[in-house]
């Protein structure tokens, strides 16, 4: 009978002990040096112009300008920024707005801070033989987008134009290569502005023969890139100071390569020479019209648009991205105005 | 009069004996070890408060399950379907080139190395490259399953084929027996315990290539293309169920085969009861 | 068939040389013996002498490297393909995923006869030798000695004219080995088999011959042969009497005669 007990007891001890432990987990405080602070930024995707801002405020010294220690960490296919986050391994994370408001949603506290692109840069492509002119026309055919977060864009143009996404269209996985399209075994495929695109005119097709759904004009695009941080770290005050200086850098950063674009592809190249110049050089020039347009942005760069943020969100309760609706909360204006007040 | 008693001198039913095992017998400790690790699992997440985006507790794995059960079904019976398509083709290959590589040395030497590249290159080369040649949907996760149970069927087989005593070689020589009867009356029955070798082993290595090839592109009615979007999504729950999916599957299909197995090879040591 | 007044298996001066060049061994050289239809004769030696390989010339196992040998006035390879002998080897050699009876029936399989045949054979064969109750067992479901027995039988299911047997009772213990002695003695007289056996014990192939003989170590030479005597059918008790004694000693001795084997190089199996 004592044993029972003594086992019992233990297990209690053991369980409180981890709950008591469990509290602190994910909460990182940021190494401090005198004035110094050493931040992590978790990327989208690998090292590439899309991410010329940050290169460049580290390479120009811009964050060292902040006493700011910056290590970028460049992301991948099975990379989720709201995940390293939210583990703890970055203070600050890029992702497009939906995949955020779905971690969220599920309960991470995860907040935006800043939204850097203005527009979204994911596009529907076909070849004109396909006979696709407008989303209609994939009725009945095969339509591949990646998937993991950047699909709802398309489920709601599919809406839009009333066709059902499991019985009007086969939905497929994309790879992350354009092969599908350039085999034609699908008639329609995603493509972000600053890289698929390209890689389709390299694979052969002519500008002329692409034709270009722009979820844009159709009114369903989602917010993309964005910077977000936890909530719970945003609360301490040391933590807000360190943010707001890390975006000051950082949208000078993003100004620096809109006015010196070519000196952002070398500084990106010399991160990482796979892409190659040319490749770089049209990322860097898509990207730039995704933050800075035409045409021109109806608020400032770094601030988020309280109707695109609604625009979005919508979007995503509607389908199924999130359960609930998106709270004001998800982002917050704090930090941009620190930043920029100075 | 040093000779040792090899065995004992049957007088009457010459069997030897062996401690008959129940059913519940055999499984129990499995069953017992799974309930445990199961409870440790919960008493895990609970007493850490672990976030469940990193790892929910398994009640609530079961619930989510519960919740999407028809489309995870549907799905897993998808990706399952082509797992069995290409277990069927690898393993069949795989024995036929075994066969023919038993009888002739030449045909051996030529496919060997192409086997053993076969195995070496990661899935995560091929399956992109799959997706090109044999399209988005099955034709291409069937390629993959096909290649990666291709190979320990070959060795498998061909080594069971090779691996006959001397003796039972002489004997049929003895017999006068013609190659094909050698081959049917003795190489292929011994080489049955090597040949459900190399099924037990494809049956779990299909279903992982069938899931995984799927990460890279595939339907979006799959199980592959299911746990990916959801992990990404931090519907951590769902992919979990996923998964769970995934296991039982691939459980079941070992079960099955080791079922064959028991009623092909009543004979062998592995499978007999008493 | 011819050579029915001549010798059954008929051997003369064969040598055997495995390898090449520097690491040649001589297996055999130049061996000759003639056996009579319906006897039974060992062959003695100690180990490595060859006796072995002198079976397994007979029986087209393997290849002489010279010589000539005649069984049943035919080469050993026709023989072979007409399937005038069956085998014994020192393990039972049965298949595992066979039952006993399916084992046993294996000879009459690969010759292609109709199988009513075959179980009809088979089963009586078992019976003959009390194994008919164990016909759908497993192999591994019987002891050593009564696999050996299995074996037995399936040599002689499809009633050859020659048995060869390559000490076939090695692995068991003396007690079985006397028993199937007598057991094989039993069968032996029921069929007009020649036997040809291989063994290592003397007391052995005096107890279940008509003539021993006895060859030296390598290369392997016939030296003697000892003609046994003994009246047949011989029983438990006639291992008791003077003359299989006398008998034992002769083989013996001959088995001595070279200095290699005075000196206890191989080991020979006596009875104590």
């Amino acid at each position: 009978m004592a044993k029972r007990w003594g086992w019992v007891s233990l297990f209690v001890l053991v369980a409180l002990v981890g709950a008591a432990c469990g509290q602190r987990q994910g909460a990182q405080p940021v190494t401090q040096t005198a004035e110094r602070a050493k931040v992590r930024v978790q990327l989208k995707w690998v090292t590439q112009a899309q991410f010329a801002g940050y290169y460049a405020a580290k390479e120009k010294g811009f964050y060292d300008q902040e006493s700011l220690d910056v290590t970028i960490q460049p992301g991948g296919p099975d990379i989720v920024p709201e995940q390293v986050v939210a583990g703890g391994g970055a203070e600050f994370g890029l992702d497009w707005l939906p995949s955020l408001l779905s971690a969220r949603d599920q309960g991470v506290p995860l907040v935006n801070i800043a939204q850097i692109f203005t527009y979204s840069g994911m596009r529907q492509l076909s070849h004109k033989d396909s006979g696709v002119q407008t989303p209609a026309d994939w009725k009945g055919k095969k339509v591949a987008v990646w998937f993991g977060g950047n699909e709802f864009a398309l489920l709601a143009t599919l809406e839009k134009y009333k066709l059902d996404k499991d019985k009007d269209v086969t939905l497929v996985k994309q790879p992350f290569d354009m092969n599908l399209l350039l085999k034609r075994e699908v008639v329609s495929a995603s493509a972000m502005t600053y890289n698929e695109y390209k890689q389709v005119l390299d694979g052969g097709w002519k500008a002329e023969d692409i034709v270009v759904i722009d979820f844009n004009k159709e009114g369903t695009a989602m917010l993309e890139d964005g910077i977000f941080s936890k909530a719970d770290w945003l609360q301490d005050a040391k933590n807000k100071a360190v943010a707001a200086r890390f975006l000051r850098a950082t949208l000078k950063g993003w100004e620096f390569c809109r006015d010196n674009a070519g000196e952002c592809v070398d500084i990106v190249l010399k991160q990482s020479p796979t892409l190659g110049k040319d490749h770089q050089a049209w990322m860097m020039a898509e990207i730039n019209k995704l933050i800075w347009g035409p045409p021109q942005p109806t608020t400032p760069v770094g601030k988020m648009d309280p109707e695109a943020f609604k625009r979005t969100a919508d979007i995503a309760l509607k389908f199924g991205v999130i359960k609930k609706p998106a709270e004001a909360a998800s982002y917050t204006h704090e930090i941009f105005d620190a930043a920029t007040k100075k | 009069m040093a000779r040792a008693t090899a065995a004992p001198i049957a007088a009457s039913s010459g069997a030897t004996a062996r401690r008959p095992r129940s059913l519940w017998q055999e499984y129990l400790p499995a069953v017992a070890v799974f309930v445990a690790a199961i409870g440790l699992w919960e008493a895990f997440v609970f007493g850490f408060n672990i976030q469940f985006y990193l790892l929910p507790a398994p009640h609530v794995i079961v619930q989510t399950f519960r919740d999407n059960a028809a489309v995870l079904l549907e799905v897993g019976l998808y990706t399952f379907r082509e797992a069995l398509a290409g277990y069927f083709l690898g393993c069949g290959l795989g024995v036929m080139a075994a066969m023919a590589s038993s009888r002739s040395p030449m045909f051996a030497d030529l496919v060997l190395p192409y086997a053993i590249a076969s195995a070496s290159v990661p899935i995560i080369a091929l399956a992109p490259l799959a997706i090109v040649w044999f399209g988005v949907a099955q034709g291409s996760k069937i390629a993959i399953v096909t290649l990666m149970t291709f190979f320990p069927t070959f060795i498998g087989t061909l080594r069971g084929l090779l691996s006959v005593p001397p003796q039972s070689l002489e004997l049929m020589r003895s017999l006068a027996a013609g190659e094909g009867q050698t081959f049917a009356k003795l190489r292929l029955p011994a080489s049955l315990p090597y040949m459900f070798n190399a099924f037990k082993v494809g049956t779990t290595l299909s279903m992982i290539g069938a899931v995984v090839s799927e990460f890279f592109g595939g339907p979006e009615r799959s199980l592959g293309v299911y746990i990916s979007t959801k992990a990404a999504l931090f519907r951590t729950r769902e992919a979990w169920a996923a998964i769970l999916i995934a296991c039982a599957l691939g459980l079941s299909f070992y079960l099955v085969v080791v079922l064959v197995e028991r009623l092909v090879m009543p004979w062998h040591a592995s499978t007999r009861k008493t | 068939m011819a050579g029915l007044n001549g010798p059954i298996i008929d051997v003369h001066d064969v040598d055997k040389a495995f390898g090449r060049g520097a690491a040649v061994t001589h297996a055999l050289e130049r061996v000759s013996l003639a056996i009579q239809s319906g006897e039974f004769v060992s062959i003695i030696g100690p180990s490595g002498c060859g006796k072995s390989t002198l079976l397994r010339i007979v029986g087209d196992l393997i290849e002489p490297s010279g010589g000539a040998i005649h069984v049943k006035g035919k080469t050993p390879h026709q023989a072979r393909l007409d399937r005038d002998y069956g085998i014994v080897f020192q393990t039972p050699v049965l298949y595992e995923w066979r039952t006993v009876l399916r084992n046993v029936e294996l000879p009459l399989e690969v010759m292609g006869r109709p199988r009513a045949e075959w179980q009809g054979r088979a089963q009586a064969m078992l019976q003959l030798m009390g194994l008919g109750a164990f016909q759908h067992h497993y192999p591994w479901q019987l002891s050593g000695g009564m696999q050996q027995r299995v074996a037995i039988a399936r040599a002689l299911v499809f009633n050859p004219s020659i048995l060869l047997m390559d000490e076939p009772f090695g692995a068991l213990d003396e007690l079985t080995r006397e028993r199937l002695n007598l057991e094989l003695l039993n069968i032996w007289s029921q069929t007009s088999a020649t036997v040809l056996f291989v063994t290592h014990s003397i007391s052995e192939a005096v107890f279940l011959s008509s003539r021993v003989m006895v060859m030296s170590p390598r290369p392997g030479r016939i030296e003697r042969t000892v003609t046994i005597d003994l009246p047949r059918p011989r029983m438990a008790h006639t291992r008791a009497t003077s003359r299989f004694f006398e008998l034992v000693t002769r083989v013996r001795e001959g088995l001595r005669e070279d200095p290699a084997v005075a000196a206890g190089r191989d080991a020979v199996v006596e009875d104590a």
